[in-house]
């Protein structure tokens, strides 16, 4: 097969299929990365084009001594921290996010799906009050279960900031849903079932 | 998993398990291709460019930054009369003769007040300065120089430092000298000009120039007026310090203000009148002689006014002055445009001028409002608190425990402001804001969590106010209570009353929506209509979110 380096080279020498390619093989994992990270509420969609726009303008720049993958993802991230923050400069334009969250599972039932819903609803109105660089190491380790040095090579960081960064969003985070049971209660029950 | 774990880390388990499973699922290849169809469609575009607007804005920013940094135009610089050279001169052999220069030595934590023909210093230790009528060596330390034009006859003003030179044209500034040379200069009013070895800078109002990385604080108010005694050039100076208790009494040395107790004052030789003044205490006036170069210290204990023990508020009757009038006037304008020190200034002259506790009180409570409208609540609390313990049986000081405590509770000191409450009913039985200081006790209460305390606040609150404006928030507030302490159909209850006399009031939203959460919660069949009704009413609320959730989450 041939290497997503070679692919780089072919790309800058002009050869469109090859950046087809590219996309081909990396953007199933860069959606995936993307959605839990910015969660249902928000168009990943528009953050993944602008991914692969933005690697291919600054696909000259590319360090071949890296892997392509590590470099795409530190562009993703970067684009996905600029429109989380934009998104929360014009959070009080909207009352009800564009997309409400909907739980997908079939064969699941009308209550579970309530309880599903509900659930991702909280976590996400939790990580939408974290800073983007903690959202990102929160949700790298929480929802798409990398270690903290895999993560720090990732982002380019140490595993020791990684680290903290996680443990105080997570503390962050289940502060609000403390706050957020409290108010309402979840179905204890209906949640044990779950996990 | 068990039950173990508290509800939250539950809650995040099963959530990120829900998202992980919801976004497992690879994209549908026709979507990964509307994606890539979109990023091609980008690709054609070029790149965006920077907006216009930059391009417009930058000159112009340029411009201001110029405008903005530029030297003062030298007509500008030119009428002052009260120019001082500030140069270093090793050693103090070039001093000129004829002054006779003191040596003081402030410790840390101290500070020094000292008169000089052209103005006020107030150097704050550690510091070490020489200073004669005419000029002031500061060796050491930081001192804060008022320096008013210069009179007619005398010699100009000379503050010298190790090493540079301000230039002062009329002003009140700052300066510190650090390890011999001149550190940072603030500039709280009027304009200087730092010379540095060659090199010269113009400050302005609230400006400074930084030698090192060191921030200076805000600079020191002087206190009193710019116009000192213009006693003789070669006068000999005797130190006297005070300190009275209670601290902070006002201090007038031959009818001129020199700032509150504890100080220390430089002062021509000779016999002279002293008054100190404090709110709620009988002037004390004393005949004192100072002798060149000694050291007098005085400690004087005030005598308290008598205040009647049940403390319901006195009414005084003071005329005002066609001048104090003036001064009462500008004073509300500053409070008006909330520039609190120039009203603080303003405050301490008038307080000079009166006697009566209650007009005090009413300087004092000005000068807290301004703080208060201003953001500063935590320095507002301090004063409001001390002025309701100093004045007691003053309208304003009636006022002032009201306003701590409610100023308590929004920086989150319930159980002080339950506290302040309890004083303000016991003190002022038949006191303007007894309602709602009943009603913000019971709601205290119920917040802290004294349930049994709360009930029979409220129910006294009902019985003594039946007809109380207020009588439908506590209604509301027995709602509420009823609600922490998981009597829900009870809450309900209050919620329906509160809805059915106040529709429209003030907590009619709350009201409708714990209704709505108490319906809800008692799986009462009426639960979806109230709901729906809520959500017709107040489509825009921030807690429709909540239940437009359980309205979906419903049976």
């Amino acid at each position: 097969m041939v290497s997503d380096e070679e692919l780089v080279t072919r790309t800058l020498a002009g050869e469109e299929r090859a950046f087809r390619e590219l996309y081909g093989r990396h953007h199933a994992v860069i959606t995936r990365r993307l959605r839990r990270l910015l969660g249902p509420a928000h168009d990943y969609e528009d953050v993944l084009q602008v991914t692969f726009v933005e690697a291919h303008r600054s696909l000259a720049r590319f360090d071949k001594g890296r892997p392509f993958i590590a470099w795409l993802h530190g562009i993703a991230f970067r684009q996905a921290a600029n429109h989380l923050r934009s998104a929360r400069r014009t959070r009080w334009l909207r009352f009800w996010g564009p997309n409400e969250p909907e739980a997908q599972a079939d064969g699941v039932g009308l209550e579970d799906q309530t309880i599903r819903r509900q659930l991702l609803v909280r976590l996400y109105q939790a990580m939408d009050e974290l800073p983007a660089k903690k959202r990102i190491a929160f949700s790298l380790h929480a929802l798409d279960g990398l270690g903290f040095s895999e993560i720090g090579e990732l982002l380019g960081e140490s595993p020791q900031t990684i680290r903290a960064r996680v443990l105080s969003a997570r503390e962050q985070v289940l502060k609000h849903l403390r706050r957020a049971s409290q108010k309402v209660p979840l179905d204890l029950e209906g949640l044990e079932q779950l996990v | 998993m068990s039950r173990e774990l508290p509800p939250e880390e539950l809650a995040l388990e099963a959530a990120t398990r829900v998202a992980r499973a919801d976004t497992e699922a690879e994209p549908s290849a026709a979507k990964a291709a509307a994606v890539y169809a979109r990023v091609q469609a980008s690709l054609q575009k070029p790149p965006p460019r920077v907006h216009p607007w930059v391009w417009v804005s930058l000159p112009v920013a340029a411009l201001l930054a110029w405008f903005a940094l530029r030297p003062p135009p030298s007509f500008l610089l030119e009428p002052s009369a009260a120019v001082a050279q500030v140069q270093y001169l090793a050693g103090q052999a070039n001093f000129d003769p004829s002054a006779k220069l003191q040596e003081v030595e402030v410790g840390a934590g101290e500070h020094l007040e000292l008169s000089v023909p052209a103005g006020r210093v107030h150097l704050r230790g550690p510091a070490r300065a020489q200073f004669s009528p005419s000029q002031v060596v500061l060796h050491s330390g930081r001192g804060v120089f008022s320096v008013a034009p210069r009179a007619e006859g005398l010699p100009p003003f000379v503050v010298r430092a190790p090493d540079g030179a301000v230039i002062v044209h009329g002003t009140v500034f700052e300066v510190q000298v650090e390890e011999g040379h001149l550190g940072p200069v603030l500039v709280e009013r009027g304009r200087v000009e730092v010379r540095r070895g060659t090199s010269r800078t113009f400050l302005g109002r609230q400006q400074r120039s930084d030698r090192g990385a060191e921030v200076a604080d805000q600079p020191v108010t002087l206190s009193g007026e710019l116009e000192g005694p213009w006693w003789r050039a070669d006068a000999d100076l005797g130190f006297l310090q005070l300190e009275s208790t209670p601290s902070g009494a006002a201090v007038e040395l031959d009818g001129q203000a020199l700032g509150a107790t504890p100080l220390v004052v430089a002062w021509p030789a000779g016999p002279h009148r002293l008054r100190l003044r404090s709110p709620g205490h009988q002037d004390l006036e004393s005949s004192i002689t100072l002798q060149a170069g000694v050291h007098l210290r005085q400690a004087p204990e005030l005598v308290p006014v008598p205040v009647a023990p049940k403390a319901e508020v006195e009414v005084e009757v003071e005329e005002p002055t066609p001048a104090a009038r003036a001064s009462w006037s500008k004073a509300r304008r500053l409070l008006e445009v909330g520039r609190c020190s120039a009203l603080e200034k303003e405050l301490a002259r008038l307080k000079l001028d009166t006697s009566t506790p209650r007009t005090v009180a009413r300087l004092e409570l000005m000068g807290a409002e301004c703080l208060l409208r201003q953001g500063h609540k935590a320095r507002a609390y301090e004063r409001f608190a001390g002025l309701a313990a100093r004045h007691p049986g003053t309208t304003s000081g009636e006022s002032a425990l009201f306003e701590s405590a409610k100023l308590a509770e929004e920086l989150g000191r319930r159980e002080g402001a339950l506290e302040s409450l309890e004083l303000y009913l016991a003190r002022y039985p038949s006191g303007r804001f007894v309602e709602p200081a009943r009603l913000r006790r019971c709601e205290l209460q119920v917040n802290l969590r004294r349930f049994v305390e709360a009930e029979r606040c409220l129910s006294e609150f009902l019985a003594q106010h039946p007809a109380a404006i207020r009588g439908n928030a506590a209604v509301l507030l027995a709602g509420d209570l009823a609600r922490a302490q998981g009597h829900t159909r009870a809450a309900v209850g209050h919620y329906r009353r509160y809805l059915e006399q106040a529709p429209d009031g003030e907590g009619a939203e709350l009201a409708h929506f714990r209704l709505a959460e108490g319906l809800h919660l008692l799986k009462s069949p009426e639960a979806r209509q109230v709901m729906a009704k809520f959500l017709e009413r107040y489509p825009n609320s921030a807690r429709a979110d909540d239940l437009r959730r359980w309205y979906t989450g419903a049976p």
